[in-house]
């Protein structure tokens, strides 16, 4: 399995490579905010022609006001319901190509990140961490 | 597999009409009282070219359903039966089974005993029919009096062909029995005294022989041709027994079966699958050339009639036998080119005098396009209008430092060419109104029946154009207010007599199209909206208040029949009344950028009116600021604007809730920067601008800033990949490739009296 590994609120994660579309660099993303709308609702942007939402996942998942530098991306995903989402994140670190063998389930407790959204924990040998999000669930329409 | 898709998507859409028909027909001869000649006439091509498309997009099932059906009909209109009004809604049924079995197949979640199940009952049905005519018998009975064998060895032959069917095991040794019994079959025939029959199954046996040898390849397709081809011999050997063979009958059977025999021989030799779509059509001309040559072939008759002699004679006589075969078999393959050419230059004429009487309407010089395509050329013209207002900007921040006004008018010659074009596309998304109402006869009819309830369905407006994309967004409001005009607003025709009103209900669609919008009114002269009642259970259910009801105008207490999970029917009805329906028309007209209104009036009916814009993909709009923010307010709702004096602003109410008196009239304001909790530059409604706009008769001011430019644009759907947002129906790409977002007024002025209400 070949995932893209990302960071954001001092964490490391990761979702399935052939689940994202494209990845915009954030500073060079044109941004129309919405009203009315969840505060981690970022805006809306034109991905090719089409309208897409963008969801900011520091402030979907924490109180502090994020920062933004010339690493902060938009990674588009396609989620199961077949719509276009980006999601803010910090930075990209790396693709990997990783043994599924070495995934586990995730605890009920501690990471920061409702288990609701985690598919799983990945650690390999050099006892690296990483947590594998679930895209589907977290980007769901009724979610947010 | 796309390929063929893409053929079945063509012959649905084919089949949709041809249903369609099929249903004015019946429908037409219900009401006339008689099923003539030309009226199953009709519909038997309908059905045959059904079956005929089924059959070559791979729908198996449904094919072999309806060519049951084409039979019976066929028997219709030889006379062999007699047409009987029942039989016009066993036709109904029978369509409705038809229509959802397509879905099925198509979606490949057909239930295969349920099928078997239907399919029983169809025969049975059309064996009812049999029966009660006297002079017809059930072939076995009649065979039986001769000999049980005969029906044991028919009954072999049938059996192996369907099982077969699910086996799909088409061995050497299977085709191999197949011959053996299919031969003795024959033999025994011929021993009997019969003549046609046999002489018909010594064609097919032609054909089995064939593909004993591997000339030709028995595949499902070749199975069902024999099974079809067997129960044909059936009714002949029937005919024949009943001493009612119609010789020229006979002959065009035979006819039949050989032409079967060449299209398999050619399928196999001359193509692949590939080229499927080919072979069909030089199927179909064949088919209509056949027609041409019809019965004038008389030596080939008299060949099957030695041939039969020669059976006679020689029975076990094989290897002579097996050498006439092949002998016979190379002549046909000579002759098929032939016969094409042949009836390739014969068949367009033919062709065309055919396709008049039958389809009037499709005379015109037109062709099928795929709305995909249509959508696609349309995005594109999009993307100029869209490229254009960035060459508008850009120009615009050139102006300030030269002027020249040639520019400008070549820019507005761009302008106005853009829009020439875009109009050409949308005209071609356009059809005609008829197209919508030709759906509603069938499910009218089908209510009143259930409901005891007799109606004139009459509609005014049939060539008013409406964007395709919109249809389907309309047909399901259409018919729920339909369902409910039928179910809770005509009365029954006791009640009606008692009123004073004729016993057959009426029920008018007109569709008008007038400044930019369509408008489709739907009215019954039935009871009317029960508004107490409606207002009564809307206190009950929490959607108002009883203070609320005090003040509502009797049209806001109509509107409340859309409001989610609210049904005044006293009992749960089969039709409507579970509360569902009404509050899917509200959202489904708001989702296509309409909005409904609705007068009624006790014991004279109702009238529901749906205000539509023309289309979906491109609107006008005007931009307008608050703050920072700007915003796209659709052009077609706005009356006017103003900048107001102080003594036009009223207070009303405890909540001082500020009302604009324009002329005679009050007008509720909406701001708008509250609403979306936009930073505003004023607060003092004085200095800012009203815009009023105009929805079925309400009006509303809305409070922005100032507004700025006029512009056309192109509307991106926000539920593509996002969801529906409050006030905002959908989303446009700006000159400068942001996002711009297009006020949703209708949404604004209910979320706001929501919002009064909370408050």
């Amino acid at each position: 399995m070949e995932l893209i590994v990302f960071n954001f609120l001092e964490g490391t994660y990761a979702i399935e490579l052939k689940q994202i579309k494209v990845i915009l660099v954030h500073s060079q993303t044109n941004i129309t905010p919405l009203y009315n709308e969840k505060p981690w609702i970022s805006g809306l942007i034109n991905l090719r022609g089409d309208v897409s939402p963008i969801v900011d996942l520091r402030i979907r998942f924490s109180e502090k006001k994020p920062s933004f530098t010339e690493d902060t991306v938009i990674i588009i995903v396609k989620t199961e319901e077949e719509k276009l989402i980006g999601m803010v994140v910090d930075y990209i670190e790396s693709i990997k190509e990783i043994d599924t063998n070495f995934i586990v389930p995730a605890p009920e407790l501690g990471i920061g990140i409702d288990p609701e959204y985690i598919t799983g924990l990945y650690k390999n040998s050099e006892d690296e961490m990483i947590t594998l999000l679930d895209v589907d669930k977290l980007l769901n329409i009724d979610e947010l | 597999m796309d390929e063929m898709q893409e053929i079945q998507s063509y012959f649905l859409e084919e089949a949709a009409e041809l249903f369609e028909n099929s249903h004015a027909i019946l429908l037409n001869a219900e009401q006339c009282g008689e099923l003539n000649p030309d009226n199953i006439d009709a519909l038997f091509r309908d059905i045959h070219t059904l079956k005929g498309g089924s059959g070559s997009v791979e729908l198996d099932y449904f094919a072999k359903y309806v060519h049951y059906l084409e039979d019976f009909i066929d028997q219709l209109r030889k006379g062999e039966l007699t047409a009987t009004m029942a039989m016009v809604d066993f036709l109904l049924e029978e369509l409705d089974i038809l229509q959802k079995m397509i879905d099925e197949e198509v979606n490949n979640n057909i239930d295969k005993d349920e099928f078997e199940v239907s399919l029983k009952k169809l025969l049975k049905k059309i064996d009812s029919y049999h029966n009660s005519d006297t002079d017809e018998d059930s072939m076995k009975n009649t065979i039986s009096e001769y000999s049980g064998e005969f029906v044991d060895m028919y009954d072999s032959v049938i059996d192996s062909l369907n099982s077969v069917d699910v086996s799909q095991d088409f061995s050497p040794e299977f085709v191999g029995s197949l011959f053996r019994h299919l031969h003795t079959l024959k033999g025994s025939s011929s021993f009997m005294g019969l003549k046609a029959f046999p002489s018909y199954l010594h064609n097919i046996e032609n054909l089995l022989d064939q593909a004993r040898n591997n000339q030709i390849c028995y595949n499902k397709e070749f199975n069902d041709a024999l099974l079809d081809s067997m129960i044909k011999a059936e009714e002949i050997a029937n005919d024949e027994f009943n001493d009612s063979l119609d010789q020229d009958n006979f002959a065009q059977e035979l006819k039949d079966v050989e032409e079967l025999f060449n299209k398999l021989v050619i399928r196999c030799d001359t193509c692949d699958l590939q080229e499927d779509i080919s072979c069909r059509l030089i199927e179909e001309e064949k088919d209509v050339g056949f027609e041409l040559f019809g019965l004038e072939d008389t030596p080939k008759n008299e060949e099957v009639e030695e041939d039969i002699g020669f059976e006679l004679f020689g029975l076990e006589d094989i290897p002579t036998k097996e050498d006439k075969v092949k002998v016979q078999e190379t002549e046909v393959k000579e002759e098929i080119p032939k016969q094409i050419i042949e009836k390739k230059k014969a068949a367009p004429p033919v062709k065309k005098e055919n396709t008049n009487s039958i389809k009037k309407s499709a005379a015109g010089n037109s062709i099928r396009v795929g709305l995909d395509k249509i959508d696609f050329l349309m995005n594109r013209v999009g993307d100029l209008v869209i490229t254009k207002s960035m060459l508008y900007k850009f120009l615009e921040d050139l102006a300030d430092k030269y002027e020249d006004p040639s520019i400008v008018d070549k820019l507005e010659r761009l302008d106005r060419e853009i829009r020439e074009l875009q109009e050409a596309v949308m005209s071609v998304r356009m059809i005609p109104m008829e197209s919508v109402y030709s759906k509603l006869p069938k499910t009218i009819r089908d209510l009143a029946k259930k409901l005891d309830k007799k109606v004139d369905f009459i509609h005014h407006g049939d060539t008013v154009e409406i964007d395709k994309m919109m249809v389907e967004g309309l047909t399901d409001p259409l018919v729920h207010i339909i369902r409910n005009s039928l179910d809770h607003g005509l009365e029954k025709p006791e009640q009606r007599v008692q009123k004073g009103k004729s016993e057959v209900g009426k029920l008018t669609i007109t569709a008008a199209q007038e400044s930019g919008h369509i408008i489709i009114s739907i009215e019954d002269d039935g009871a009317g909206i029960n508004l107490e009642r409606v207002t009564q259970k809307a206190i009950d259910n929490n959607v108002i208040t009883i203070k609320d009801a005090e003040h509502m105008s009797d049209e806001a207490k109509a509107m409340l029949i859309f409001s989610a999970g609210l049904s005044t029917a006293d009992a749960v009805s089969d039709v409507s009344g579970r509360g569902v329906g009404m509050d899917v028309v509200m959202n489904n007209i708001t989702s296509l950028g309409g909005s409904i209104n609705i007068e009624t009036k006790k014991d004279k009916g109702s009238k529901f009116t749906i205000l539509l814009p023309l289309t979906l993909a491109i609107l006008d709009g005007l931009n307008v600021k608050i703050g920072q923010e700007q915003l796209i307010m659709p052009l077609n709702m706005i009356v006017e604007s103003l900048q107001p004096s102080a003594s036009m602003i009223k207070k009303v109410g405890s909540d001082e809730k500020e009302i604009l008196m324009l002329r005679n009239e009050f007008i509720p304001i909406i701001r708008l920067y509250d609403f979306f909790n936009i930073k505003p530059d004023f607060t003092d409604i004085t200095k800012g601008m009203l815009i009023i706009t105009k929805i079925t008769n309400v009006k509303v001011a809305i409070f922005i800033d100032s507004f700025l430019n006029q512009e056309q644009i192109v509307v991106k759907s926000l539920e593509k990949n996002y969801r529906k947002i409050k006030g905002i129906s959908a989303a446009t790409i700006r000159g400068d490739g942001s996002i711009g977002l297009i006020l949703d007024i209708m949404n604004i002025i209910e979320e706001e009296k929501v919002r009064a209400w909370n408050s």
